[in-house]
């Protein structure tokens, strides 16, 4: 009731605003006029009478706002007017409006942008049914390392436990290929066991999901059937109903497409999105059968995942699988051990952990140091941009310190006036947040697609779409920021004393405000160091790896890779390769074509203890399988030797080249040519001869200096190839010119089919991504740290010289020369820059300490870089302060002195 | 403009007004005049405080306004206490009463 009242009362106020207003006039006018006549009683005239009465009442419009303060419709009321009234200023001074809204947006909009992906990647739920009742177990050997779990044991487990609803293993999912008509799409691939769907609670979009049934373990025999995401369900399928029953060829096999799992579903691991799953008894390449024999044979898992019944806790899962699991253990052992590694087996232990409700995440393991250095420095522009943004405003505060003062002498509050100050402020972070979403929307998806294209996968989905949570954090950064930069001079204004400001604006406040901005000034400055140092490192970090040759030529190389048609797979023999070489060689610009096993540059590859053969010490060399004219094509010189040929086949002796520093570890003395090796254990990889020697090269990671490699010729490493192959070509023309033409004679050849084609240095863009997301945004924002302190200082000592007119007058007029009027302003720039540097560069050491892991061939105290900033902040500072301190020499005496 | 002799004491002039409405209802100016004429001078309503009192009470639903037509044909606001203000303003006379008699044995007391 009595709440009703209010809010009645309130409405009224608000939507009857001239009646109400009328009736208190009216009553007012009342009791004025009972007073009145009630003084005539006492005998004074009518006009006498009048005037004592106004004067016992006062002011009337302070009466009416006494009565208009009561009730919550003032506080409604006043907020109306503190936004009008903020507008009004914001669109008065439009050039300030538009600085400040768009360093903020830059600042919430990268903070945000940053924050959007850690909630996609790190803070959010897997989109499955309650994640917070699932628990995943696995088995550790006795070194407490972890050890997969077999389909036999989840099925033992299974049986006979009785703390969950259900369980499920998945194997590894791996990057596979679907096949339709000749069309190949790259996919995620997940292997599941029949519970997999039941357990995680999703459902069908359309169709059915995979079943117990359908997976045949212990009973029945498996099925081939595959379900899709939805995702690629929209990619492939455009959303076609058709899709369900169609038959595609999964790594070369058929399977029938029976669902599509829910939207928003991707699978138990974040970054590694399932785009298909088929049964784990139905992996391609094996023949199916079913039994329980045949369960062992299957690849284990990775995990088991098992959903506690209602009302059962975590130890009480731990203790019941710890009572069953001596027994599983024994009925499980696989039939085919020898008794060492039985009695391995029987001493591997069962580990049970709720499962995150995150998900694992392999993209979040590599991403997230970058991703929180990232995030470290959007907070830092955000910070500076609102010290930036405080120095900005409070200048303005002193300026609108004689009307403050006013409306303090006409009895407005001070807490009123700080408040509608506070609006101000919160009505330009709004808006910067506002815009801020956009930046942050594309600058989210901008940083997702610098990290998902890694090469040869298929894209990675990372939902980065605003939730609930973005939201909310941008507009908790926005109410800060608002706080931060508004709030000194939201009370500088307020503290505007009503004498002095009637007066002239005083002195005294004049110089508190200037301390104050110089602190702050002095603050932005000792920001910005540390971002612009670490933005400095990362930017010639990268420049090097640009610039520095990684002992082989990337350029002008395109490369395929090349995966085997169904049946094809046995076929590819050193006729075929070196017919496929000998095809592309032909195409008129290409000069020169090669294979191998891993790209040059790609990250991957091979690692080996290689030492001269009967020594028995070795060291730890990459080891790459290279075709004839390899080094040639990707311009690595030769120091002495020979390179492979065609001959150098399975049936020819084993042969290698050694890099120069590895010839020189290995054979110190004596001539490496002739000498024999061996790599590794594999006993047909010994007493290899060594036939030359060529440069040192980055071959695997032109990140990483590599200087000991040992290659090893393609026709004698058969089966360490795969069924894809990797072709390097060097030609004169266009990629994709050469590329079309290299898969024509591909096709002609009949035998593979172009999976993916690059040029080299695309490739390596993709491997070197981390480094290049780093160096773009820290290196964008250190550039606009600068602008910002520039533009902070420049309004700072503008303020100052404006402030001080009258004394540079009669500096002037006493003689003092425009070098020294010029000198004392910008001594003063000067100062505050120099002062920043020095609480802002040993915060800045430790910043580039924090980063040191990211940087390459680079010291985190590289000497040039922090010269170059130092350097680079006094320009500022004296550029910032140049213009402001020409202006003060320009100060006519005559005029400066009359000005007040 | 303060009130003259004596401030009141902080929340009392809601009680000084429902008191003076418990006897019949009355305009703004009435009300100031009877607590100024009822406490001998001491206590002067201003009409500063006086009309956001009356806001406050009517929201708090213990006065409501009436509009009476007077005598030279036009109309007045009056007040008249509710079922409400009248229970409210009993229990403030009796926390009242406590008070002054707790505060008037401290005094005595030294």
């Amino acid at each position: 009731m009595a709440l009703l009242r209010k809010i009645g009362g309130g409405l009224r106020v608000l939507f009857q605003k001239t009646q109400v207003e009328r009736e208190m006039d009216e009553e007012l006018n009342d009791y004025l006029d009972a007073a009145m006549k009630d003084k005539m009683r006492l005998g004074m005239n009518r006009k006498e009478a009048l005037r004592a009465a106004r004067v016992e009442m006062g002011s009337v419009d302070a009466v009416k706002e006494g009565i208009r303060t009561v009730g919550w419709e003032s506080t409604l009321e006043s907020l109306r007017q503190d936004i009008r009234c903020g507008l009004r200023q914001l669109r008065r001074n439009p050039g300030f409006t538009v600085v400040a809204v768009l360093t903020l947006a830059l600042g919430i909009g990268a903070n945000t942008a940053v924050f959007s992906v850690v909630d996609a990647l790190i803070l959010r739920n897997l989109p499955v049914h309650d994640p917070s009742r699932l628990v995943g177990f696995y088995t550790v050997n006795t070194g407490g390392q972890w050890s997969g779990i077999t389909v036999p044991q989840i099925q033992e487990i299974n049986r006979e436990q009785k703390v969950f609803e259900g369980v499920f293993g998945r194997r590894y999912p791996n990057h596979s290929n679907v096949e339709e008509h000749g069309v190949i799409w790259p996919i995620n691939l997940g292997y599941i066991t029949g519970s997999y769907y039941s357990v995680l609670g999703v459902k069908p979009a359309v169709g059915r999901l995979i079943s117990p049934d359908d997976v045949g373990l212990s009973r029945g025999a498996p099925s081939p059937v595959a379900v899709i995401s939805y995702d690629f369900w929209q990619r492939r399928y455009a959303g076609a109903q058709q899709a369900i029953g169609k038959t595609i060829l999964i790594a070369g096999e058929p399977f029938t497409i029976i669902g599509v799992t829910a939207k928003g579903f991707f699978g138990e691991q974040v970054g590694f999105s399932l785009d298909v799953t088929i049964p784990i008894t139905r992996v391609p390449g094996q023949v199916e059968k079913s039994g329980r024999a045949f369960e062992f044979e299957i690849p284990g898992c990775q995990y088991a995942v098992g959903r506690l019944r209602d009302g059962v806790s975590i130890e009480q899962a731990k203790a019941q699988l710890g009572t069953i699991w001596p027994a599983v253990r024994a009925a499980t052992v696989p039939p085919d051990l020898n008794p060492q590694q039985r009695d391995e087996y029987l001493a591997k232990n069962l580990r049970v952990d709720p499962y995150p409700t995150n998900g694992f995440s392999y993209l979040r393991d590599q991403f997230a140091k970058p991703l929180y250095v990232l995030m470290g420095i959007s907070c830092l522009i955000i910070l500076i941009a609102s010290v930036n943004l405080a120095t900005l405003l409070l200048a303005r505060a002193w300026a609108r310190q004689h009307e403050m003062g006013i409306r303090i002498a006409l009895g407005a509050g001070r807490w009123r006036l700080m408040r509608q100050q506070l609006t101000e402020s919160l009505l330009l972070s709004i808006s910067g947040a506002a815009l801020g979403l956009g930046f942050a929307s594309w600058g989210s998806r901008w940083l997702v697609g610098f990290w998902s294209h890694i090469a040869f996968n298929p894209p990675t989905v990372i939902d980065v779409s605003p939730d609930i949570r973005v939201l909310g954090f941008a507009t908790a950064i926005a109410i800060l920021a608002a706080i931060l930069f508004g709030l000194a001079p939201a009370w500088y204004a307020s503290r505007g004393a009503p004498t002095g400001a009637l007066q002239e604006a005083s002195y005294a406040s004049g110089r508190n405000i200037r301390r104050f901005g110089k602190l702050l000034i002095v603050i932005e400055v000792a920001l910005s160091i540390p971002l612009v140092t670490t933005g400095g490192l990362l930017v010639r970090s990268l420049e090097r790896l640009r610039t520095a040759s990684p002992g082989f030529d990337y350029h002008q190389l395109v490369v395929l890779q090349l995966e085997s048609d169904t049946g094809n797979k046995k076929s590819l023999d050193d006729a075929y390769y070196h017919a496929l070489v000998q095809q592309l060689s032909e195409i008129p610009s290409v000069r020169s074509v090669a294979l191998s096993q891993m790209l040059p540059g790609s990250g991957f590859g091979g690692s080996d203890t290689v030492g001269p053969s009967g020594s028995g010490t070795g060291v730890d060399a990459d080891s790459q399988i290279v075709s004839p004219d390899f080094f040639q094509t990707v311009r690595i010189a030769f120091v002495r030797g020979r390179d492979f040929t065609w001959e150098d086949n399975g049936q020819a002796p084993r042969v290698s080249l050694v890099s120069e520093s590895l010839a020189k570890q290995l054979f110190p003395s004596g001539d490496p040519i002739g000498q024999r090796i061996n790599i590794g254990t594999d006993p047909k990889r010994r007493r290899i001869e060594v036939v030359g020697v060529v440069n040192d090269a980055r071959v695997r990671d032109i990140r990483k200096p590599s200087p000991f490699i040992v290659y090893v010729p393609f026709l004698q490493e058969a089966e360490y190839i795969g069924y894809w192959t990797n072709v390097e070509m060097l030609a004169a023309d266009r990629p994709s010119t050469v590329l079309e033409a290299a898969r024509q004679r591909i096709d002609s050849l009949g035998r593979q089919y172009v999976f993916y084609s690059e040029t080299l240095e695309g490739t390596i863009n993709t491997t070197v991504s981390n480094e290049r997301a780093l160096a773009f945004v820290s290196g964008f924002f250190a550039a606009l740290a600068l602008l910002l302190a520039g533009v902070g200082l420049f309004g700072l000592m503008s303020y100052t010289v404006s402030q001080r007119t009258r004394e540079l007058g009669i500096r002037i007029a006493l003689g003092a020369r425009n070098r020294g009027v010029l000198w004392m302003i910008l001594r003063d720039s000067l100062g505050l820059v120099l002062i920043g540097e020095v609480i802002g560069f040993p915060c800045a050491l430790a910043a580039t300490r924090l980063v040191a892991h990211m940087l390459l061939d680079i010291s985190p105290y590289d000497p040039a870089t922090l010269a170059t900033v130092a350097g680079a902040v006094v320009t500022i500072g004296i550029v910032s302060g140049y213009f402001p301190a020409r202006r003060a020499t320009k100060v006519d005496p005559m005029v400066a002195l009359r000005y007040e | 403009m303060t009130d003259r002799a004596t401030d009141l004491v902080q929340g009392t002039l809601d009680m000084l007004i429902l008191k003076t409405l418990a006897l019949e209802p009355m305009h703004g100016y009435g009300i100031a005049l009877r607590i100024e004429q009822i406490s001998k001078g001491v206590f002067r309503v201003n009409a500063g405080s006086l009309f956001p009192a009356f806001r406050r009470l009517e929201r708090a639903g213990w006065i409501k306004p009436q509009w009476n037509p007077t005598e030279n044909n036009r109309r007045a606001k009056y007040y008249h206490l509710t079922e409400r203000g009248r229970k409210q303003l009993k229990a403030e006379t009796d926390a009242w009463g406590k008070q002054i008699a707790a505060i008037a044995r401290i005094m005595e007391a030294s």
